[in-house]
């Protein structure tokens, strides 16, 4: 898809940066992850993974996407070298995952689910652990460990125990030792989960910082928004299989159309009858209807034009309209028109505001 | 005032010792032991907080990681019965072979620590949680310690003491520890007279807890290997 389009840009990104990627050996025009063919199935015969087909581009912000369970974290221990595949070819940053385990070790930065830093470290011993953990040469050390907590905004609590940290503080933290070996490409899975707004958004300036400076992101995330504002370009998993892939534009495009969410006053019989009428009207030639929660949502190319006449269709119909609201299409409504679910978080913005 | 209602006890069985020299040894393993446990709830705590998957992403050699690992709570466990030693030395008590005698006193302490050591690791990668590893280990921990020899010789106590601790490897440490500490073939619960003297105590023990520490060592590598592999389960 554009795949070639958002490697190009990762290109000019990179042009732009002075960064640790020219230590790298394999040739310019390679992809960071190369995953043909994945399938994982644990020991109890789940399929986590069948048959995944991506790629990543050098210098990409990208996101991956899925309900909880559809095997976003599977994919992501796959690339980080956690887990055997089953099946399939995978690469990451030229090596393959089966006989080059160490290699990619040695150039991936991994930032798991959990929070994972020693709390009875301080900030700045967990970062000079993770330093010789990952091999940066002693006369680095204390430069890099600086440069790192100064990035992440934790100087200032370098000396306190990790234990006393809050849970913003804690990921930051995690984010830096992450990045101790100045690796090319980094997994970010599910980096934000349980954050307060102000630290999301400091922790989102943070990997676009990285991102600018050349490193390839690969960024799990519940968080529509999330995606939308950072990610160039994104990946739906469902059920194990990847099902839709492309830039946020892109994704939102597939939705077709624009929503207009109608709030109803009377009960569920009213929204089925809404929910009828809406399917059956003429001005909208191809609509996706859903019954929500208030009213119902109509998803429709002329959504905007041809909304008005819907809503008097209804009140002739005998329906009290309490409320509604047109709309550009979110990554929430791209999730449901792939996945046939919401979201559930704060994440997407789905609410019905305005009334009559 | 225990000192004295059990040094009495003690004299029954092995004249001329005071029970502080008697006790000494026991203490030695049981600081051991205690060690030990801390090992298997080191594991769990890096499991929990995400420490142990982050070391196996790093590029770290895995096998140097436990290697290390242990290597620490061993030097940790040395020192701990170094200080125990030097304690009862000032408390009155005697160590019959000297410095020397010190030394192995020690060494016994830490080839009987590994058998624990890797048993609290065992319980920790099958656990996987904290609080069943305390429970485990310390459940185990002073059953062992109070059905063994221990603190009172075996001739005095109950015979189905005698029968547990005959199969308690507590019993092997402590006879192995007391034995270099006293000069003396301290062991009852196996008759040995191929090597004369302490030796007789010394070598069977020594090849009991080493074949201990095989066992519990080859089950600990296996249960590790397996957790760090990337193998799918």
């Amino acid at each position: 898809m554009s795949n070639e389009q958002s490697v190009a840009d990762a290109k000019t990104h990179r042009a732009h940066s002075q960064d640790s990627s020219a230590s790298r050996t394999e040739p310019a025009k390679h992809a960071s992850i190369d995953i043909s063919g994945l399938e994982l199935t644990y020991g109890d015969g789940t399929e986590a993974v069948r048959s995944v087909h991506l790629t990543v581009g050098d210098g990409e912000f990208f996101g991956f996407l899925g309900p909880n369970g559809a095997g976003k974290t599977t994919v992501i221990k796959v690339l980080a070298t956690l887990l055997s595949p089953t099946a399939g070819e995978v690469r990451v940053n030229g090596f393959d995952v089966r006989t080059e385990p160490r290699k990619i070790r040695e150039s991936i930065g991994y930032m798991a689910q959990e929070t994972s830093i020693d709390p009875e470290l301080t900030a700045e011993e967990n970062i000079r652990f993770a330093c010789e953990a990952y091999g940066v040469p002693r006369g680095e050390r204390d430069d890099r460990t600086a440069e790192l907590l100064d990035l992440v905004d934790l100087e200032a609590v370098a000396d306190k125990r990790s234990e006393e940290f809050s849970g913003g503080m804690k990921k930051r933290l995690d984010a830096a030792t992450a990045l101790v070996h100045r690796p090319p490409l980094v997994f970010l899975d599910e980096p934000t989960t349980g954050l307060d707004p102000k630290a999301r958004n400091r922790l989102w300036e943070y990997f676009q910082r990285i991102n600018e400076q050349g490193t390839t992101i690969f960024l799990t995330t519940q968080y529509l928004e999330e995606a939308d504002t950072l990610c160039e370009r994104l990946a739906v998993i469902l059920d194990g299989g990847i099902v839709a892939d492309g830039s946020p534009a892109d994704l939102k495009r597939q939705v077709g159309g624009d929503v207009l969410d109608i709030e109803l006053g009377d009960g569920p019989e009213a929204r089925a009858r809404a929910a009828t009428l809406a399917r059956e009207f003429d001005d909208f030639d191809i609509a996706t209807v859903e019954e929500t929660e208030t009213g119902i949502s109509v998803t429709a190319q002329a959504a905007r034009q041809s909304g008005t006449d819907l809503l008097v269709a209804l009140r002739d119909a005998g329906l009290t309209v309490l409320g509604f609201n047109v709309r550009a299409p979110t990554l929430d409504d791209v999730f449901l028109a792939i996945t046939g679910e919401r979201v559930d978080n704060d994440g997407g913005a789905a609410e019905t505001e305005e009334s009559t | 005032m225990f000192g004295n209602v059990a040094g009495g006890v003690v004299n029954q069985g092995l004249p001329g010792v005071d029970y502080t020299t008697f006790l000494v040894p026991a203490i030695a393993i049981q600081v051991a032991l205690a060690s030990a446990v801390t090992s298997g709830i080191g594991l769990v705590n890096d499991i929990e907080n995400g420490m142990f998957e982050k070391v196996l992403v790093s590029p770290m050699n895995r096998t140097a990681v436990f290697v290390g690992k242990t290597l620490a709570e061993v030097f940790r466990i040395g020192l701990q019965i170094a200080i125990i030693l030097g304690l009862g030395v000032l408390l009155g008590a005697e160590i019959t072979t000297g410095v020397v005698g010190a030394v192995g006193i020690m060494a016994v302490g830490i080839l009987f620590s590994f058998w624990f050591i890797a048993f609290s690791n065992m319980l920790a990668v099958l656990t996987r949680d904290q609080e069943s590893t305390i429970i485990g280990a310390n459940l185990l921990q002073f059953p062992l310690l109070f059905l063994s020899s221990a603190f009172l010789p075996l001739e005095v106590l109950p015979n189905w003491i005698q029968l547990v601790a005959r199969i308690n490897p507590v019993t092997y440490g402590v006879d192995a520890a007391r034995a270099i500490m006293l000069d003396e073939d301290v062991m009852t619960v196996l008759e040995v007279t191929a090597f004369g003297g302490a030796l007789d105590t010394i070598v069977p023990t020594v090849a009991v807890l080493v074949g201990l520490g095989f066992v519990f060592g080859t089950g600990v590598i296996y249960l590790l290997s397996r957790a760090s592999s990337s193998d799918v389960r």
